[in-house]
């Protein structure tokens, strides 16, 4: 049943204007199956990944780039997911030069583009990082891939200084998503509706405010499943429809709606 | 019927072929604009990697599709006479850029759009007045846009094109039509910048557009002029 469920929504044809209910999982290279490809940073890496809420995390685990979302995302739509993640990259510099030999090799479909909390800790600027995402978003179109870009998750704690950059980069992002008419995975919504407490994330490991924990991980990966299916996670009953389209338990999934 | 023959395709991986777009990609399919041959035309090569995808500001001329980078673009539907042509972002009221242009009665002319981005845009004006050919061989016309590589050159269909300079386009060229192996060099030292392939068809008109930067990324895409 969930295979049949996930064909149909896989079957959705995408087009050049993305609306929230629209999959965005499609087989654009005709290989015969639907490959996804995660680029980013530490966040993407899963950094952070097996420490659960409550905890007091000295120093979040380094993991060893098996786990995060990549690879929750994977499991639940059953797709191949290459976790494409550096720690501590930077993407105004080592990313972007990164990432286009690591798209070009690559036989993935779809592009989850999540980086730039590293440039808030160097304070590099919106502009800059904005013509380093459209980069990306040009290099992954002329490749005739699908981008996703994601935002990005507000620091908290001892890293709430960098939570102005991160919101302004996130702004930066929603904008070029409109230019480009390119679909977007809120995370920064889904911490916004999910957190206990946005200033003291529970989502995070903790007193650091930077790498999600285990909770953490499951609410990006079951906010970019849904999306990738077509499912609006914030809407009411968006949880829901979610666990019917994966078969999964009530109440596994964690993300909450938007306030009312 | 046409979304179930989409949906249908998209799952075969045939998006281009369809026209159905098939989201970000697409190569050398889209929908571009099909203007009657008396029209005057103009379309604009968006040939910077770091630059968003640009429209026309001009209230009273017509792009169908924003001009992306890495993508065909086709002619839009202008009217005659001298007037500035006003780029901004797709989507937005955001002009980066005011080329002037004279067009004429039957006029089909090439904007070039080049520069690492939007804060360093050069843009080139281009009249296309193809030679006449007949069924056995096409036309052809390279634009080159890569930033880093000077002049670069062409090798399509048995032609050598070029040297062609950062924001020149070469003369029309004639090649025989059928599948045609490219490959854009570096004029001077002749690295190779990119190899493609495509399909040529007797009595048309094609764009070779190398553009991107030099060790970072390189494209070129080659489409028919529409």
């Amino acid at each position: 049943m969930k295979t049949i469920k996930l064909f149909v929504a896989i079957l959705v044809c995408t087009n050049f204007a993305f609306a929230d209910d629209e999959a965005l999982l499609s087989d654009l290279n005709g290989d015969g199956e639907v490959r996804i490809l995660f680029f980013g940073d530490s966040i993407t890496y899963g950094v952070g990944d097996g420490t659960v809420p409550g905890q007091f995390i000295e120093e979040p685990p380094k993991t060893n780039g098996g786990d995060g979302y990549p690879r929750r995302v994977e499991e639940y739509l059953g797709i191949f997911a290459d976790n494409e993640g550096v720690p501590g990259e930077f993407l105004t510099e080592g990313g972007i030069n990164r990432f286009p030999e690591v798209v070009t090799n690559s036989i993935a479909d779809v592009v989850g583009f999540m980086e730039g909390t590293n440039d808030a800790v160097h304070r590099v600027s919106g502009g800059s990082f904005e013509l380093a995402v459209q980069r990306g978003i040009n290099i992954t179109g002329a490749l005739s891939k699908q981008i996703v870009l994601f935002t990005l998750p507000p620091p908290c704690c001892d890293k709430a200084d960098l939570s102005l950059f991160t919101g302004d980069y996130t702004s930066h992002i929603k904008e070029l998503a409109v230019v480009n008419e390119l679909p977007v995975i809120d995370i920064e919504r889904a911490w916004e509706t999910t957190c206990n407490d946005i200033h003291a994330c529970n989502l995070y490991n903790l007193p650091e405010g930077l790498h999600p924990n285990t909770k953490g991980y499951d609410v990006m990966a079951q906010t970019i499943t849904a999306r990738l299916l077509g499912i609006d996670i914030f809407a009411d009953g968006g949880a829901e429809d979610l666990e019917g389209a994966l078969d999964l338990e009530p109440g596994t999934v964690i993300v909450k709606p938007d306030l009312q | 019927m046409k979304k179930i023959v989409c949906i249908l395709i998209s799952a075969l991986g045939l998006t281009s072929l369809a026209g159905c777009g098939g989201g970000g990609g697409g190569g050398g399919g889209g929908s571009g604009s099909r203007i009657g041959k008396n029209t005057p035309g103009l379309r604009v090569i968006q040939a910077s990697i770091d630059t968003a995808p640009l429209q026309f500001a001009n209230a009273d001329m017509e792009l169908s599709t924003p001009s992306v980078f890495g993508k065909p673009v086709y002619y839009g539907r202008v009217t005659e006479g001298p007037f500035n042509v006003g780029l901004q972002r797709a989507n937005t009221a955001e002009r980066v850029l005011t080329v002037p242009v004279t067009v004429e009665e039957k006029d089909r002319k090439t904007i070039l759009v080049y520069g690492l981005s939007e804060n360093d845009l050069f843009a080139q004006v281009f009249d296309d007045d193809p030679p006449e050919v007949d069924g056995s061989e096409a036309a052809l016309r390279v634009y080159n846009g890569v930033v880093g590589a000077g002049a670069v050159m062409v090798s399509v269909g048995g032609q050598f094109v070029g040297p062609i300079g950062y924001g020149d386009a070469s003369e029309f060229v004639t090649i025989p039509s059928g599948p045609v192996d490219y490959r854009v060099s570096d004029a001077g030292s002749d690295a190779t910048l990119f190899r493609g392939s495509a399909e040529v068809v007797g009595g048309k008109i094609y764009t070779i557009a190398p553009q991107g930067e030099r060790f970072s990324f390189i494209t070129s895409p080659f489409f028919e002029n529409q």
